[in-house]
């Protein structure tokens, strides 16, 4: 199943039968990039990933090669290269299908990245879940290995480089770089204070960088076909080709392949257009932790800069789309109990406040909450965005506060008819509504601004 | 049921492919639950044992992790996908319908299965999405879903419809996720070998979450002052005239005011650029400019416990020793 797609860049080798064998890499463009690595300096290697303006893939689209030019060189320690393979952000399937389809192009990628930043020991953090691309990676690195790819000599050129692939455990705030080094060292996984910053003290306080799988999938195809064959596609800040996922009610999800710049309508009708019968609601352009954009954003350019200016982010190419038929309600309570669950449990904010929210939705989705209940989401989010440890304490509000921005309406009268409008989520009968309970407790005074709900009373 | 020593001796290669030993416990685990298809209190304590560890600390990662499961249940777990696209497509029913088939979360029934919610599995396009045992399958309805639960118990679960293999027994997967089937391994001991005895070795403590330890391979010099010596040496240490920490050289642990700023003029700009469209991430870059913070400290020599007590053996001898097998 390859990306059948606007566009045919990374994902080059994943209709090739047997490209999982290494013989059949090489005959079609494999370890290519890693000999053209072998006659360059390291810094001319990260020049050129710089060059290629390739921004991080994983989410954040932090540079890939001014994160390798911090890399503290000299101290006398080992240099790490981490591969972030935990892909769990809700919605987004583009590093599994790299590593399932073309495991040699994040090997040889791993290569490359640890000849640029002098380091002789990569490591893979997969996903535990994954098992078959874990199944896939083992073959490739052992294949690697026996072809001298890998291990003391890379290509004769006399430089080591070892390559673990390290399965993990199920956790998926372990895709945050800090947490996940702590995880790789065999702790919970929480994230660091910082500083220092993994490129200073990362991997057992060693200098390291963590990069996305696609991140550093992309640059041993940039070094073989050259800066200019990346920048041909994209703008100016966002260059590239991009892999995404695009999932929920269209005609045909997958996984595609697109240029950047082009406007999220297209991505769309690359999915084969909208579901019979359905027609678009809302959006995520980069999973459950981008805030989720109503209908009139589809025509905003795929890239980094221009998702922001429409208030979301790019995130990590995990494009879902819901349609008239789906109770955005039910959608961000669904996103919010897996940020509840999902929270390390470090600090308050996050830890609570996910509690809370979840409760506080759960009630309003099932007809049972108050108005005052939509200024109480917003207001805990409020005291959640920026004053928890980590990104996920600020991605826990994103839906929320996003869905309350574009569809307050909808919020609104779940509260006034007292259900789910649309129906998604029957109402609870184990909890009476407010007019009920106000009846039940001698007509009490029901507030004002809570407007009678329908059929009950 | 004690773990048995072939176990042991596995668990003690997987110990030797990494520079500082602890990084071998998610392995470890996976190992232990490889043997008995859950992590027991055997299985803890070995871990323990091996990496010298307290069975709270290996305790504390076990249940921090959803894929190590604490009690018996049997050969397979089934784990459904709840998170909205997958919800929205059926998975909530199918989920309910699990439960209420199996009158609970295990059914011991036949071969044993599990059933869990799990967060997006990362096949949105086949929502939705069961795996059986970590091999995906989907999309499903909820009878046909409700077919593969049967033949799970029935101990014979059908090939995935997405890799084309049929899922193992719960032991043999994780297994397989300890990595100890990985051809490679002898290359990743010999590599771990050169990584700790360089010259500066990888140390065991590396940021402040670390919880106090007191025993070896934890951190001699403690989390209490000498890790606010550390954040306060941030700002302070110029004041202080560079007080030293675990015995570094001083001269680090002076923090240099022009480090602040970025020498490449190119650079500094891309830095400004960035930080405008990235919260947050102007701060991280000069404070990754800024280079090492003082404090570091123990030889890898102390946190790779020797394999075996008997010996002594420092890291670099038991990756040898390891070797030769």
């Amino acid at each position: 199943m390859g990306a059948t797609a606007a566009i045919i860049a990374m994902s080059e080798r994943y209709g090739i039968e047997g490209v999982d064998d290494i013989e059949v890499y090489e005959q079609h463009g494999g370890y290519e990039g890693l000999r053209r690595a072998l006659e360059m300096e390291p810094t001319e290697i990260i020049e050129a990933v710089k060059d290629a303006g390739v921004r991080g893939r994983g989410g954040a689209g932090f540079p890939t090669g001014l994160k390798w030019s911090f890399v503290a060189q000299g101290t006398g320690k080992p240099i790490y290269i981490v591969c972030n393979a935990d892909e769990g952000e809700p919605g987004t399937f583009k590093d599994r299908p790299i590593m399932e389809n073309d495991p040699h192009q994040l090997v040889e990628g791993m290569i490359v990245g640890g000849l640029a930043i002098n380091s002789v020991q990569g490591y893979i953090y997969l996903r535990g879940e994954f098992r078959h691309a874990g199944r896939q990676l083992s073959k490739a690195i052992a294949q690697a290995y026996e072809k001298g790819y890998l291990g003391a000599d890379v290509m004769g050129s006399g430089k080591r480089f070892d390559l673990t692939l390290h399965r993990a455990a199920g956790a998926y705030i372990c895709g945050e770089e800090t947490a996940l080094l702590d995880s790789l060292e065999g702790k919970r996984g929480q994230p660091r204070l910082r500083p220092p910053f993994p490129a200073a003290k990362g991997l057992y306080s060693c200098p390291t960088t963590v990069n996305n799988v696609e991140s550093i999938a992309a640059v041993p195809f940039i070094l073989r076909h050259g800066v200019e064959w990346w920048t041909q596609w994209g703008t100016e800040r966002s260059t590239g080709p991009k892999l995404i996922g695009v999932s929920g009610d269209v005609a045909n999800p997958g996984n595609y392949e697109v240029p950047m710049g082009i406007p999220m309508r297209e991505l769309i009708e690359i999915a084969g257009g909208m579901k019979e019968g359905h027609e678009l609601k809302f959006f995520c352009p980069g999973g459950s932790s981008t805030p989720l954009l109503p209908a009139a954003a589809i025509d905003t350019d795929y890239t980094y800069e221009a998702v922001i200016e429409a208030g979301s982010m790019l995130g990590t190419g995990a494009v879902m789309i819901y349609s008239d038929q789906r109770c955005v309600v039910d959608a961000v309570l669904g996103w919010t109990r897996f940020y509840e669950h999902e929270s390390c449990g470090k600090c308050t904010p996050c830890r609570e406040g996910g509690y809370w929210l979840a409760q506080v939705l759960q009630r309003i989705e099932t007809g049972t909450g108050t108005m005052d209940d939509l200024a109480l989401l917003q207001d805990v989010c409020d005291n959640i965005f920026g004053r928890s440890f980590c990104a996920l304490g600020d991605a826990l509000t994103s839906p929320i506060v996003a869905g309350l921005e574009h569809f307050r309406e909808e919020f609104e009268a779940h509260v006034r008819e007292g259900r789910c409008p649309l129906g998604v989520t029957p109402p609870r009968d184990d909890i009476p509504t407010l007019a009920v309970r106000a009846r039940d407790h001698g007509n009490a005074q029901v507030p004002s601004f809570t407007a009678e709900p329908a059929g009950q009373a | 049921m004690p773990i048995s020593d072939a176990t042991r001796e596995e668990a003690r290669h997987l110990i030797a492919r990494y520079p500082v030993a602890r990084s071998a416990l998610l392995p470890l685990l996976h190992l232990v639950q490889g043997e008995e298809g859950y992590v027991s209190e055997d299985g803890i304590a070995l871990c323990a044992e091996l990496l010298h560890l307290t069975k709270a600390e290996v305790g504390a990662v076990a249940t921090f992790y959803t894929m190590y499961k604490r009690e018996p249940f049997g050969d397979y777990l089934l784990s459904v996908c709840t998170n909205p696209t997958c919800a929205m497509q059926g998975g909530r029913e199918i989920y309910e319908a699990y439960v209420d088939r199996c009158g609970g979360h295990i059914d011991r029934d036949g071969a044993g299965v599990m059933v869990e919610h799990a967060e997006c599995l990362g096949i949105c396009d086949a929502a939705p999405v069961v795996q059986v045992n970590y091999e995906m399958y989907g999309p499903l309805t909820t009878d046909e879903a409700l077919g593969l639960l049967d033949k799970a118990k029935a101990g014979d679960p059908p090939p995935s419809n997405r890799s084309g293999e049929v899922p193992p027994s719960i032991r043999q997967v994780h297994r397989e996720f300890s990595g100890i089937e990985d051809t490679f391994g002898d290359h990743l001991v010999e590599a771990a070998r050169l990584q700790a005895t360089a010259e500066v070795a990888p140390s065991y403590r590396s940021s402040e979450t670390d919880i106090p330890v007191t025993h070896p391979g934890g951190d001699p010099a403690g989390h209490g002052g000498a890790a606010f010596r550390e954040v306060a040496a941030l700002d302070l240490v110029p004041l202080l005239g560079g007080v030293g920490t675990n015995g570094q050289d001083p001269e680090e642990d002076v923090v240099d005011p022009d480090r602040h700023t970025p020498s490449d003029e190119a650079e500094a700009e891309a830095l400004e650029e960035v930080g405008e469209r990235l919260a947050g991430t102007e701060d991280e870059l000069a404070e990754t400019l800024t280079g090492d913070r003082p404090a570091d400290p123990v030889p890898a020599a102390h946190d790779q416990p020797p394999l075996d007590p008997d010996e002594g053996a420092t890291p670099a001898e038991a990756g040898d020793a390891t070797e030769e097998d």
